[in-house]
């Protein structure tokens, strides 16, 4: 027996997801969204005249959930892998260095290979082969990514490789980020195959068309389009700028895809640069650059090069080439630092004369912590990345409307 | 909301008519027949009706719509009158400024092809439908035993006419609207929607024993186009009328992709046009949904044996449904003799 009226309160892709399964299953549902647009950090904006993802800009592969969605949206023919081109780690010292071939959150699957070596330096990566005859062991619940890692690796792998790649994805540090959330899968894979070289280089394998990220042609931003289309469809009543306290008067059964207080997490700085400048073409650090802690070079923490990743994304810019640069705090004269760790970066001469235009995004991500009670999707419980979010949002429709799943 | 109780199908006048037996799935000794655009330019006495009078000030003057609802009954003897009405005639009554231009069909003067434009359009009064809600009652009285059929544009042909600003070859405007921006075109499919199901629901309650909605303009659109971006707004149609105990049809051209798809809507009787056969058109439903048609309207003009040829295989095919109701594939020509549509009646009736 399930409720015939929801009100879901928050508007991101969680909230979107959920409204939609309910609303396609005939039930009577009420999105309230604080501000004025919904689908939260998805969205769209313009630099220099090109429409980019303003957020999220890619989703992973894991589980097909997105991919699938984006399938039920018509989206299907436009899910779009990126470029085969890797992308490059900036240490905290000495020049850039192609990030691993053969790697999940920076962990290599091959320790020994030429790649890793040239990152972590031989005695890293001998240290890191041992994780190859350490004994298995069962990993207790709230061991961290980093734990994990240090353990069977070594400090050197996990300070110089996966500390960036993590802090790029989840923006912590791996130490602060649980094995679960960091890396679904790892755990059951490291009791198969015993080593984590060896569960990486299975879990690559298994991923379809080697990339372990998609993006969809046009932008993500396009799955918020088209999910509000069907939320107006399917008859959802959206009221934009309600702020929701307290789901006590709500009306039915309350979904919370929103943090009630005041979101407190960490600051998301992202800056935009859209440039003319023909020496990008070639695309000189492949799709992006991960910066190591405690590099002196930049203050950035990475950087995308979206026309170089996205082949959609460069068609349409028409030669220009937009890089998106990540912060962990909005820095002194943005566009400029934005433009010189761009230049540091890439190792390509970028003058203010060969800048377009610039753009400036920020938001909070909610931390994750003690939830509040009831029904609750989005970031807060999933973790940060669509791939999650909809998985967990879709789970919860599922339970809405049909209880409890036995195997949950 | 149930029925009214002097309604024809409560107080018995029509419930056990041919028309509706058949449309509820029960095979009647004799087949009803009706024809689509029965009603208009077909009939002499219908044009002189008509002289001077506007189209649709025809369509809202309740005396001369239900006397041109009535006269192909009387001349032809069919099964069902079809309410005298245009699928524009809800837009007109929420304040859409649209006229019927002679030889070109409706025009409207600002067509709906942005946000804004869709974001003006205002919920109607059901109070508006007085007119009809009037033509209809008269009909009603005069009709008797013969059920009315109720009729309105499904949401994709009146919004197709909404975008396009009037009748367009292949909808093309409007079918990029539906991917240029997705929400508006959702937002102004569910007014198309509401205002269809206000105007059925304004002929039910005055006395039709049945509903068609029409989606001529169907065979534009994909099945994936149609089941995405169309059929959700059919259903919110016709399900806007639950409770209202009526037989509903569902009738498109070129539907032959989407046939499936058109019934899962909530339709209980489907039309057919004339590009498939209704033995085809029965094993694609499932074999359990009563048909409607499928005359090919290019044969009324042919010599008798080849139509009465064409109107016994039109019969014996439908005998793969549960039940049948001849009809033509698409609405009456203009020019088409009215007699040959009385003696596929009577022939119909015989057979």
């Amino acid at each position: 027996m399930s409720a015939d009226r929801f009100t879901v309160v928050g508007g991101g892709i969680a909230g979107l997801v959920v409204a939609r399964r309910l609303a396609m299953a005939g039930r009577s549902v009420t999105l309230l969204e604080a501000s004025d647009h919904l689908g939260g950090t998805v969205a769209r904006h313009t630099v220099g005249g090109i429409d980019l993802d303003s957020g999220a800009e890619s989703f992973a592969n894991r589980g097909g959930t997105v991919a699938a969605l984006a399938g039920q949206l018509g989206l299907g023919g436009d899910v779009v892998a990126p470029s085969a081109d890797g992308a490059w780690l900036q240490p905290a010292q000495g020049p850039a260095v192609p990030l691993p071939a053969t790697s999940l959150l920076g962990i290599p699957g091959v320790p020994l290979a030429a790649d890793v070596i040239a990152v972590v330096g031989s005695g890293s990566a001998l240290r890191a082969q041992l994780d190859a005859i350490i004994p298995s062991f069962r990993i207790p619940a709230g061991r961290t990514l980093g734990s994990l890692v240090r353990r069977r690796m070594g400090r050197g792998v996990l300070e110089k490789l996966v500390a960036p790649v993590v802090r790029g994805v989840h923006s912590v540090h791996p130490d602060e980020i649980l094995l679960d959330r960091a890396a679904p899968g790892l755990r059951a894979s490291l009791a198969l195959h015993g080593s984590l070289a060896s569960s990486v280089r299975a879990m690559r394998a298994s991923s379809p068309a080697g990339s372990a990220v998609s993006g969809i042609r046009g932008g993500i931003h396009r799955l918020v389009t088209e999910l509000t289309a069907d939320l107006v469809t399917y008859g959802v009543e959206i009221e934009l700028g309600r702020r929701v306290t307290s789901s006590a008067r709500l009306p039915g059964t309350v979904v919370l895809a929103t943090p009630l207080d005041e979101p407190a997490g960490r600051r998301i700085v992202l800056g935009t640069l859209v440039v003319q400048a023909p020496e990008l073409d070639s695309a000189p650090r492949g799709t992006g650059m991960l910066v190591a802690e405690g590099s002196t070079l930049v203050q950035a923490r990475a950087l995308t090069h979206s026309t170089a990743k996205w082949e959609w994304l460069r068609e349409r810019a028409g030669g220009k080439h937009v890089l998106r640069l990540s912060y962990d705090a909005e820095p002194e004269n943005f566009a400029e630092t934005a433009r010189r760790d761009a230049q540091a970066l890439l190792g390509v001469d970028l003058p203010e004369s060969a800048v377009l235009d610039f753009a400036r995004v920020q938001w909070l991500r909610p931390t994750s912590g003690p939830s509040e009670p009831g029904i609750v999707v989005g970031e807060s419980v999933a973790g940060s990345g669509l791939a999650g979010i909809v998985a967990q949002a879709d789970r919860v429709a599922d339970e809405l409307l049909n209880g409890p799943s036995p195997a949950a | 909301m149930p029925l009214p109780s002097d309604h024809p199908l409560v107080d018995g006048r029509t419930g056990a008519s041919n028309l509706v037996r058949a449309y509820r799935g029960d095979r009647p000794d004799v087949t009803p027949v009706w024809f689509m655009r029965q009603a208009g330019r077909s009939l002499p006495e219908y044009r002189q009706l008509r002289v001077g009078n506007e189209m649709l000030e025809a369509c809202l003057t309740p005396s001369l719509a239900s006397e041109i609802t009535l006269q192909p009954v009387r001349r032809h003897g069919v099964d069902a009158a079809i309410f005298f009405s245009d699928i524009v005639i809800p837009a007109k009554l929420a304040g859409i400024d649209v006229e019927i231009v002679p030889g070109k069909g409706p025009v409207f003067a600002n067509p709906i092809r942005t946000a804004s434009d869709v974001a003006r359009l205002r919920p109607i009064d059901p109070a508006v439908f007085a007119p009809i809600t009037e033509a209809v009652a008269m009909t009603v009285a005069q009709l008797g035993s013969t059920p009315l059929i109720g009729f309105a544009g499904a949401p994709f042909t009146l919004a197709s006419y909404l975008v396009e600003g009037g009748p367009s070859k292949d909808q093309q405007r409007a079918r990029t609207l539906m991917y240029s921006d997705p929400q508006t075109w959702a937002t102004l499919l569910n007014w198309c929607a509401d205002i269809a199901s206000e105007f059925l629901k304004a002929q039910v309650l005055a006395g039709a024993s049945a509903v068609q909605l029409f989606d001529s303009w169907v065979g534009s659109l994909s099945e994936q186009q149609y089941v995405r971006r169309v059929a959700p707004h059919s259903k919110r149609a016709f399900y806007a009328l639950r409770g209202l105990d009526v037989p509903k049809v569902h009738f498109g051209v070129g539907s032959g992709e989407v046939l499936a798809a058109m019934h899962g809507i909530g339709a209980d009787v489907m039309g057919v046009d004339w590009r498939i056969p209704l033995d085809e058109a029965s094993r694609r439903l499932g074999e359990d949904v009563p048909l409607q048609g499928n005359i090919d309207p290019a044969l009324l003009g042919a010599p008798w044996h080849v139509l009465e040829a064409h109107v016994l295989d039109v019969m014996q095919r439908g005998r793969a449904a549960p039940s049948h109701v001849v009809n033509l594939g698409h609405g009456v020509p203009p020019d088409t003799d009215p007699d040959v549509l009385t003696r596929i009646v009577v022939l119909v009736h015989e057979h």
